[in-house]
């Protein structure tokens, strides 16, 4: 397994929302969450086990949800908003554990889960990265257990 | 007329594929949308389609078991490839042995989209 480092998380995390909503990112300090953030997250096992997590405002998963289905974002339910920051977290997993992890160790990632029980048993190691997506605050975080 | 069916159980997944299937250019008429392998296999039973891109984690029918029954069925003719975030190209090439035509990675541009569908509908029956 390659060394874990925040530009690993910053790159995937990126990349995800570049390519897939066409939004902009930047490096941004890592504050506390917006009060009304949205927390995913996806659990992964196999030779490497853990979490990676995502929190972002339901603002922003409106605006991934307006870009990736074409609508207006006024016209996004949260239902929606929380799909598209699913996703968002789903694709940065496996971008990161590509990143992380040789083909023959990769580990199987679980489905995201919006509102994850609150912690990881076992945490060996933890690693955070924070950006700022058009205006909106975005950590990522991944937790290895094993 | 070339129709394309996309699987998956989200719905914004499932337009998230077809604006990129739009923004592609690439000669698709129609895009029909099924929720799992086992909706799809009634979409596939009463429509001609031309192709389809299925998703692999979904809940009553995921896309290994609906590329084994496409394979083993009356639609084995139709090429499957699959849409996914997975990481493993070990757990790919399964999904390839097994019968999918192709793999498009997300995240995606409209090109690599384009490149697929050009890869499918090329494919020998």
């Amino acid at each position: 397994m390659n060394p874990i480092h925040p530009d690993l998380l910053l790159a995937a995390l990126a990349e995800a929302l570049e390519t897939m909503a066409f939004i902009a990112v930047e490096p941004a300090p890592d504050n506390a969450p917006a009060d009304d953030a949205l927390q995913v997250a996806l659990d992964f096992s196999g030779l490497l086990d853990g979490r990676v997590s995502l929190s972002a405002p339901a603002a922003l998963g409106a605006l991934i949800a307006a870009n990736l289905a074409a609508l207006e974002p006024d016209a996004v339910s949260p239902a929606q908003a929380a799909d598209a920051l699913r996703e968002l977290a789903n694709i940065t997993a496996g971008l990161l554990l590509r990143q992380l992890c040789a083909d023959h160790e990769m580990p199987q990632l679980q489905v995201p889960v919006v509102a994850p029980s609150a912690t990881q048993p076992h945490v060996l190691h933890t690693c955070r990265a924070a950006l700022n997506a058009d205006g909106h605050p975005v950590t990522l975080s991944l937790e290895t257990c094993s | 007329m070339i129709t394309c069916l996309v699987v998956d159980d989200s719905a914004m997944i499932r337009a998230m594929v077809a604006r990129a299937i739009r923004l592609s250019g690439a000669d698709v008429d129609q895009i029909l949308e099924a929720a799992n392998g086992l909706e799809a296999l009634t979409l596939l039973a009463c429509s001609r389609v031309d192709f389809v891109l299925s998703d692999v984690h979904m809940p009553e029918m995921g896309g290994a078991e609906l590329i084994a029954r496409m394979r083993d069925g009356p639609f084995a003719s139709t090429p499957i490839a699959i849409i996914s975030a997975e990481p493993s190209l070990e757990r790919i090439e399964e999904l390839c042995r097994q019968g999918a035509r192709g793999f498009l990675r997300k995240p995606f541009t409209p090109e690599n989209v384009r490149s697929l569908i050009v890869q499918l509908l090329e494919a020998p029956k």
